[in-house]
């Protein structure tokens, strides 16, 4: 748990980046976080990141339900984003469009791109275990 | 005994019997009538019956009983008895009918014949020769009397002309090997013989013979031969009786000859015909009967000869008055008739038959009539299979519920069931004739129909009109399926349309019904989805937002840091009030009454729209190029359209492209009673292929922008859409977005 870990969320709702930021930053403080309103915003941030060397995501926090680009999207431009670039990147979706029951039928598609699906809402004990 | 006289003896119920050993007479019943004798008196002693019957006739039994013989007993006794008025000669006849052990006879029987004796008075022997010697002379019938050698004793002037003589002289003690050939002779002298010996008359035998007379022809000669007893009863020759019957012979050979010819054709004929004779009040008979009545009444040419009551027997008892009073009435008018009557055959039976018949007036007040019969049961079967059939066919027709009828190409109806009279409000066959101005049909439809039939016609296949509309006198909409095809009159080949109509009211009713609940259930079905993605992701988002706060604001020591939690607390129960207002204002929406509709003009409500956003428009420099007739007016849900315009401008207004001056273009027209509006501005646009489908979903947002809630396109369209008017979208992303409406 000493390496610093850069967490990143990718969500519209406000209210629910500033609240996951804040369990990351209470209760993993070594970690940073930085967050995006859509898929589209944080691609194209990922891909000045890489531009530039600086260190890339190791986890992503991953909302599907956004504007612009939703997180499927995302998830389809991240594929060969990861191919690009050495850095392993662990993607949990976190979405109230996940239902549980249902998490085969993501796996098909996703299996090898997500780590885990989680459906909203999330608790901060439920973020805390995710990212320890 | 001989079983067969005991048979005559009984059948003739006048025979007596006589018991040899007690001297008994018995009497048969009829002879006891006979005689008027009492019934007690059945079996006396001769000598008892002795005031009846001669004494001398049981001498004459007993006489006959010891000669053993084995022949007839007959004797004649003078019946005179003295109480009675009548008198006569009883002729007795009988033989010996039982014998005892010893062979000797024990009974005779037989008959007796009673002779009266009339009142009137007996010839002289003299008158009697002279009426003899008249009779002979004048009889055309030749006779002749000769000796047991066969020569000519006498013979008469008749005779006499067939030898060719003149004077009897020159016969008497001739035979007939003198007059004829040896052949003639021989035969002749031989039924002599036969004749005396047996004491049989020769009765009516027919011969040819030649005789020297002018012609030299063979002559046709009936002869009736008898014995010749003299005074003691013994044969002493015989004598005969002939008639020429050339004529007669030759005419029946010729009438034979026409038989067998008409036989031959009436083989021929298939049916059965004849000529049929009835005299004045007599019964009727077929004169001529042809082979056929074998087949056609399963009679013999013979069995109507003398009647036509086996022909009669043969129809059936329902039609045999019909036949007969036809037949009746036919001799009296002498007027052709034709029937058609049943039979019942012993082989084939019940057959119908087809008679044709005419009568004239024959000699002597007879009728003679000519017929001709032939079976027609076939033809009957087969007719009336059809009739059923077609009688079968027409309630059928008659009681179907669609509309069924046949039309001319001048449109004038041939035939019309039952429901199409009806419906036409025609009453029976009144129809017929009529065309369909006639009964009511507006012109421009009847040509119409008549066009369509033309059609049928000229293409030769049939036609489908899916739903035609008609208004009943209750204004009530009537819908009708209607198939035409070509259909050729029987008659006379000309064609024409049959027309079969169904009643589809119904099923258009629940046809539109059906699509009307249909398209609820689909928005509500797509309301519901909406409502269900509400709860679950907005509200759940939002209500597990503010429990996360709520719990790191527990854990928060830092005063500001509790503070900022707070604020964020704020922001997510604002953002719960307004989802739950969102959620308010649709259900609001839904229950409102979309059809409180008002005169309203669209040029109007844009600039109270425009004057809405006027802060907007200045502060963005927007460009609105209106073309919308000023006097577009139209029934609509005022709140509706002023929701519509507000939202859709504003939209327009609000996802402008940021590298240029938003310019927005309205425009609208009025066609066939609905306004085509539609609104195009140059602004982010939309990647259709991707969203178009969720473009009017609730909650579905597209651009990043604060101020989108997903909600003002989903409401838009419920409004447009429950007026019964239709929105859709076209876009090209980053150039432009247009909305058409249909605002019905």
């Amino acid at each position: 748990m000493s390496s610093v870990k850069n967490i990143c969320i990718i969500d519209d709702d406000r209210i629910y980046t500033y609240g996951a930021s804040k369990v990351i930053k209470d209760y993993m403080p070594e970690n940073n976080v930085i967050s995006f309103e859509s898929g589209q915003a944080a691609i194209e941030s990922m891909g000045n990141m890489r531009q530039s060397d600086q260190e890339l995501p190791d986890v992503i926090l991953l909302d599907i339900n956004m504007p612009k680009m939703n997180g499927w999207d995302f998830l389809q431009k991240l594929k060969p984003f990861r191919k690009s670039v050495e850095k392993e990147m662990k993607v949990f979706v976190i979405s109230s469009y996940i239902k549980k029951h249902k998490e085969e039928l993501y796996r098909v598609e996703w299996d090898d791109q997500v780590s885990e699906f989680i459906p909203k809402p999330v608790t901060p004990d439920t973020l805390k275990s995710l990212l320890t | 005994m001989s079983k067969k006289l005991l048979k005559r003896i009984k059948n003739k119920k006048t025979f007596w019997s006589w018991d040899v050993t007690t001297g008994q007479m018995s009497l048969g019943e009829s002879l006891r009538e006979l005689l008027d004798l009492e019934e007690t008196r059945t079996s006396e002693s001769l000598r008892k019956w002795s005031s009846f019957f001669e004494e001398k006739l049981e001498g004459h039994l007993n006489e006959f009983v010891q000669s053993k013989s084995e022949a007839l007993f007959e004797r004649t006794t003078v019946y005179n008895p003295e109480d009675c008025e009548r008198e006569g000669v009883l002729v007795w006849s009988g033989e010996v009918v039982e014998y005892d052990k010893e062979e000797k006879p024990v009974r005779v029987a037989g008959q007796v014949e009673c002779r009266w004796r009339g009142n009137n008075r007996e010839f002289t022997m003299d008158e009697k020769a002279m009426l003899f010697e008249t009779i002979m002379e004048y009889l055309p019938d030749s006779v002749y009397f000769k000796d047991k050698e066969g020569k000519y004793l006498a013979i008469n002037e008749a005779a006499l002309g067939i030898l060719g003589l003149e004077e009897i002289s020159q016969v008497l003690g001739k035979t007939n090997i003198d007059f004829f050939d040896k052949a003639h002779a021989e035969a002749t002298r031989a039924d002599e013989q036969q004749i005396m010996k047996t004491e049989t008359p020769l009765v009516g035998k027919e011969e040819q013979v030649e005789i020297a007379d002018l012609s030299n022809n063979p002559r046709w000669i009936t002869t009736s031969k008898m014995p010749l007893y003299d005074m003691d009863g013994e044969v002493m020759g015989t004598f005969g009786i002939s008639r020429d019957i050339t004529s007669q012979k030759e005419a029946e050979i010729l009438l034979q000859k026409n038989d067998r010819i008409l036989k031959n054709l009436s083989r021929q004929v298939p049916g059965f015909f004849y000529t049929y004779q009835q005299t004045l009040g007599g019964n009727g008979r077929f004169s001529f009967a042809s082979e056929g009545i074998r087949d056609i009444y399963e009679l013999d040419p013979e069995d109507v000869k003398e009647t036509i009551q086996p022909v009669v027997d043969r129809i059936h008892e329902e039609d045999v008055e019909r036949v007969l009073g036809t037949m009746r009435k036919s001799a009296q008018a002498l007027e052709p008739w034709e029937l058609e009557f049943r039979v019942i055959l012993p082989e084939k039976g019940e057959r119908w038959l087809r008679e044709r018949a005419s009568a004239i007036k024959g000699p002597d007040d007879t009728i003679i009539g000519y017929g001709y019969v032939s079976d027609i049961t076939k033809e009957m079967k087969a007719y009336k299979e059809n009739e059923h059939l077609r009688r079968q066919f027409e309630a059928v027709l008659d009681t179907a519920p669609n509309l069924i009828f046949i039309k001319d190409l001048e449109g004038r109806y041939l035939m019309a069931n039952k429901a199409a009279s009806d419906f036409f409000e025609q009453k029976g066959d009144e129809i017929i004739g009529k065309t369909d101005i006639d009964i009511g049909i507006d012109e421009e439809k009847a040509r119409a129909l008549n066009e369509l039939d033309k059609e049928v016609v000229e293409k030769d296949s049939q036609l489908l009109i899916p739903a035609d509309k008609t208004i009943d006198k209750e204004g009530n909409e009537l819908w009708h399926q209607t198939i035409k095809v070509p259909f050729y009159r029987t008659d006379s080949g000309e064609p024409s349309v049959l027309s079969v109509a169904t009643n589809i009211t119904q099923r258009k009713k629940k046809e539109k019904e059906l699509n009307r609940s249909l398209d609820i259930i689909g928005q509500q079905n797509k309301r519901l989805t909406n409502f269900a993605h509400i709860v679950s992701h907005n509200l759940r988002n939002h209500a597990g937002n503010i429990s996360m706060l709520l719990s790191l604001y527990g854990m928060e020591e830092s005063e500001e840091e509790q503070q900022d939690l707070f604020k964020h607390l704020n922001a997510a129960s604002e953002r719960l009030n307004e989802s739950i207002a969102d959620l308010n204002e649709i259900i609001d929406q839904q229950y409102k009454f979309s059809n409180d509709r008002k005169r309203v003009n669209l040029s109007n409500y844009l600039s109270k729209i425009k004057e809405i956003l006027t802060s907007k428009i200045l502060s963005e420099n927007v460009v609105i190029k209106e073309n919308v007739p000023e006097d577009l007016n139209f029934d609509y849900n005022p709140v509706y359209l002023e929701s519509i315009l507000l939202n859709l401008l504003s939209n327009a207004i609000k996802y402008r492209h940021p590298d240029r001056r938003p310019v927005i273009e309205l425009s609208a027209y009025e066609e066939e009673g609905h306004v085509h509006f539609s609104i195009t501005d140059n602004g982010l646009g939309i990647d259709l292929d991707k969203y178009g489908g969720k473009l009017f979903g609730m909650y579905e947002t597209f651009h990043e922008n604060k101020n989108s809630k997903g909600i003002g396109l989903f409401i838009t369209k419920n409004q447009i859409e429950s007026m019964g008017g239709s929105i859709a979208a076209e876009s090209i992303p980053g150039k432009k977005t247009t909305f058409n409406m249909v605002l019905a």
